[in-house]
């Protein structure tokens, strides 16, 4: 190191440690500055904060007793209905639908309504055949059926809405869907009528041609099977069909 | 162990600091405030443009404090941080280095601050501060901060040998005024007698 030179040595010793006052006001100064700069570091933690809010009162709405559950998915003596993913059978399936209607609903409840509103007529009929081909589906392989929708490039909403209408709808549940079609009077319903048009939207997009809904008969519904299996894209579902009785 | 003792406060006042303590900023405050506002001085020289420089360091020592290495002396670390933000604050207030030469250093100013010993600290800081800008700017970073003539270069955006011609007039226009003052001081003692 360069040797100092003695005059500024000597400066030095006297003048490093040299102090002067400062304003009495200016740590009042910083610690605001300090404050504003804690407040703004605080946003994300008001962000997360939200976020959790949202999910506990998500869980709350799930899982509370109270509420009211959507009576597509209640076996009903009066009409007999024969789920095969009843809430006696595999709550948790049924749960699954009920958590991705909800979120569904907190994300965009009023474009749906309005796209309800603006396809009535169209919604009658393609609904009626494509919960009719969906009666026949089994969910086996999720994951690669999310895959697929994201193959088909469709918003996430609509993935989410499609899945819930494919988990939803099933042998009875889809005759009591397409008897409520005239008049939806509930939310869950609506949601329900979206998602089967989502999926509609599913097919037509992958050129698929919605054939007229059978009948009720064991060689039809096998029938319509074959056709939906051939028509299908690869990898379009992995559903395998559980076979009409 | 009294010296065990500062060093274990100081590292504690520290490591509060890095977790955000409002307290401990505040004892860091007034423990090295009146330290670094000499620094700001010797370079900002106005007192009112020297606090506002003072509070930035802060607020940036605050903020940055948490990647302070412990083999690093915090004091030496702030120091640095003050030079550099006196630094910056004159890039935005003017263009020192084209005014090297320009300010006329006013002996009558320095008269004003008369005392009885002409080597006192305090005449000594008074005098640095009312150096011309550039003089007192390189004489700082270099005789009082330590500052390699190389590393002034760098931060000033000059040659190395403007740094040295730099400090060497200032330390000759100190030397002078000492030298004055001196002469001042005697005359007005044999005066007085």
């Amino acid at each position: 190191m360069k040797e100092q030179h003695p005059f500024d040595a000597e400066l030095q010793e006297k003048v490093a440690q040299h102090k002067t006052s400062v304003s009495p006001s200016l740590w009042d100064k910083i610690e605001q500055e300090l404050g504003e700069d804690k407040k703004t570091s605080y946003y994300p933690l008001v962000r997360w904060a939200v976020a959790a809010a949202f999910l506990i009162g998500f869980g709350i709405l799930k899982y509370s007793p109270t509420i009211e559950r959507d009576p597509i998915y209640m076996p009903t003596e009066e009409k007999g209905i024969q789920t095969p993913i009843s809430l006696e059978k595999d709550d948790k399936q049924s749960e699954e639908s009920m958590a991705v209607a909800v979120e569904s609903k907190v994300e965009d409840v009023n474009q749906h309504r309005v796209e309800l509103k603006r396809s009535e007529s169209e919604k009658q009929e393609s609904v009626k055949a494509v919960a009719q081909e969906l009666k026949g589906f089994e969910i086996t392989d999720e994951e690669e059926d999310e895959r697929a929708f994201a193959e088909a490039e469709l918003p996430k909403e609509v993935l989410n809405i499609g899945k819930s209408g494919y988990f939803s709808i099933e042998i009875g549940k889809a005759e009591d869907l397409i008897e409520k079609l005239e008049k939806p009077t509930t939310y869950g319903e609506e949601l329900k009528i979206y998602a089967v048009r989502s999926m509609n939207q599913v097919f037509e997009g992958k050129g698929m041609e919605i054939p007229p809904a059978p009948k009720n008969s064991i060689d039809e519904l096998k029938a319509k099977w074959n056709t939906l299996t051939t028509a299908l894209p690869k990898g379009l579902f992995s559903a395998k069909p559980t076979q009409p009785k | 162990m009294k010296l065990f003792k500062l060093y274990n406060k100081e590292g504690d006042i520290v490591e509060r600091c890095k977790k955000g303590e409002r307290k401990a900023q505040q004892e860091l405050f007034t423990k090295y405030s009146p330290l670094l506002m000499s620094v700001c001085m010797r370079i900002v020289a106005k007192r009112e443009e020297a606090e506002e420089v003072l509070s930035s360091v802060f607020l940036k020592v605050f903020k940055s404090i948490g990647s302070l290495k412990e083999e690093v002396p915090l004091e030496a670390w702030m120091r640095r941080i003050c030079i550099n933000e006196s630094l910056n604050h004159l890039r935005i207030k003017r263009s020192i280095f084209l005014e090297l030469d320009s300010e006329d250093y006013s002996f009558e100013e320095y008269r004003s601050h008369n005392q009885e010993d002409p080597w006192a600290t305090e005449e000594l800081q008074r005098m640095i501060e009312k150096l011309p800008l550039g003089y007192r700017t390189v004489f700082t970073m270099v005789a009082i901060e330590g500052f390699s003539h190389q590393e002034v270069a760098s931060l000033l955006n000059m040659e190395e040998s403007s740094s040295r011609s730099q400090l060497v007039k200032a330390r000759q226009l100190l030397q002078k005024q000492i030298t004055e003052r001196n002469y001042i001081v005697k005359h007005e003692r044999a005066t007085s007698i």
